[in-house]
């Protein structure tokens, strides 16, 4: 019986595995950025300026950690341009969701939800190698578009958060703008945390 | 659909057929049986229902979504000489039968349905699909060398084929899906029941009588919707004739 249940374990988590491969399919407008999709693509990608900074095949792209009543959603990746090689950057928001969220699934409620970067209790948090910076927000909006619950092969997998963000900031005393930002990952249990 | 020379160059050749025809006032009949093969080269159809990026099946890498397109085809025509026996004018009846798949290592996923915040994927290994047409193609040849070894000759033709039966399988990650097969196929959707193509070509004559004939033809699907998977773009058929009568 044993055997039998490890196969099934195998097989099941295969499906995980495969589920967080990050496929970048270039936006016919914009192609540095990926394309906005709503699959779970594992992707995401915006403008620094005029430097973009998208997701990798190798770091984590999004990560959900959940502090209390506080949600912190981050997209990690590189920034990619002409005059730059690739380096570890993250960007962090940090909110307050309207109910309580206790695994992946609960992420559902971010589904069509806005969030105004210039709230009070929102935070933007910027990291690139050793530098990490609270970003004093100016204007801007971070979108969910979509959240899915998503079953593979009628088994629950994770939450597809899909949406778009825009603001301008002051980072490190320049003011900066992030445009054309959107993100479409996928949160299992395998990138959320609760501490 | 907008005319290019390829349309233009099979207009002339049919226009051309047919003055053949209508200048041999006794043209010379000869019965000829067909069998062909060829493989196409393809893009997926995006419905919206694959979560992956398109492929190409020319390059494939390791866990590339890909997919194949062959297809197979028997008939028999028959053959008017024109032209001093030239040229030829041939048409019939075509039984193709069509093989497409979209596969990927270790699978795909398939979008079954969403339902408010609920998404359903099926993991996937592989989707082929099975069509069956019947078709009349109408086709002009003529040759271009003498030699009494083997005669080479250059064709083209057009083909209007209609669809008689279409069939499914799934090839499911997790065994105990398969009792949603009929649920995939009612979302890929059947294919246009029409079908559209011309081809140019050549090949070479051979045997005593000129009879048996090998040949090669680069065919170009001019109807939409081939298949329900992937969309067909061009590549190469081998085709085998035999001439029971007077061959060109």
């Amino acid at each position: 019986m044993r055997p039998l249940l490890i196969i099934v374990l195998v097989i099941l988590s295969s499906c995980s595995r495969d589920l967080e491969r990050s496929i970048f399919i270039k936006d016919p407008e914009f192609p540095e950025l990926p394309k906005y999709s709503e699959w779970g693509l594992n992707t995401f990608g915006v403008y620094i300026d005029r430097v973009p900074f998208i997701s990798n095949d190798v770091d984590q792209p999004a990560k959900v950690i959940l502090y209390d009543e506080k949600l912190s959603f981050t997209l990690a990746g590189d920034r990619h341009g002409v005059y730059f090689s690739p380096s570890n950057l993250s960007l962090n928001f940090v909110f307050s969701p309207a109910q309580n969220v206790e695994d992946y699934v609960g992420l559902v409620q971010l589904h069509d939800t806005s969030w105004d970067l210039t709230d009070e209790n929102m935070l933007a948090i910027f990291s690139e190698a050793a530098n990490t910076d609270t970003l004093k927000i100016l204007n801007g909006t971070l979108k969910f578009t979509r959240a899915q619950h998503l079953f593979v092969d009628k088994v629950s997998e994770e939450a597809i958060l899909s949406g778009t963000f825009e603001f301008q900031a002051n980072y490190n005393g320049t003011f900066t703008t992030f445009s054309n930002g959107r993100f479409d990952v996928g949160i299992s249990k395998n990138n959320f945390y609760r501490p | 659909m907008p005319l290019n020379l390829r349309h233009l160059w099979i207009c002339i050749l049919l226009l051309r057929s047919t003055t053949l025809l209508a200048q041999d006032s006794q043209p010379s009949p000869a019965l000829a049986l067909e069998a062909g093969f060829g493989g196409f080269s393809i893009g997926p159809v995006d419905r919206g229902y694959i979560r992956d990026e398109y492929f190409s099946n020319v390059v494939v890498f390791d866990n590339d979504l890909t997919g194949d397109f062959f297809t197979e085809y028997v008939g028999a025509r028959v053959q008017w000489l024109l032209l001093d026996e030239t040229a030829a004018f041939s048409t019939g009846l075509r039984y193709t039968a069509t093989y497409t798949t979209i596969r990927r290592a270790p699978y795909f996923f398939f979008l079954h349905g969403t339902s408010g915040t609920t998404t359903d994927y099926l993991a996937i290994k592989k989707l082929a699909e099975q069509s069956h047409y019947v078709g009349v193609p109408i086709e002009i040849s003529t040759f271009f060398t003498r030699e009494n070894g083997g005669r080479m000759y250059v064709r083209g033709g057009c083909e209007l084929s209609y669809r008689i039966a279409t069939s499914f399988h799934v090839d499911f990650h997790t065994p105990s899906m398969e009792m949603y097969e009929a649920d995939v196929e009612k979302i890929i959707g059947k294919s246009n029941t029409l079908f559209v193509s011309a081809w140019v070509g050549g090949g070479v004559r051979m045997g005593p009588r000129r009879n048996f004939t090998l040949g090669f033809s680069v065919p170009f699907v001019l109807s939409k919707e081939f298949s329900s998977i992937n969309e067909v773009r061009t590549n190469v058929r081998l085709e085998l004739q035999y001439v029971f009568g007077k061959a060109l």
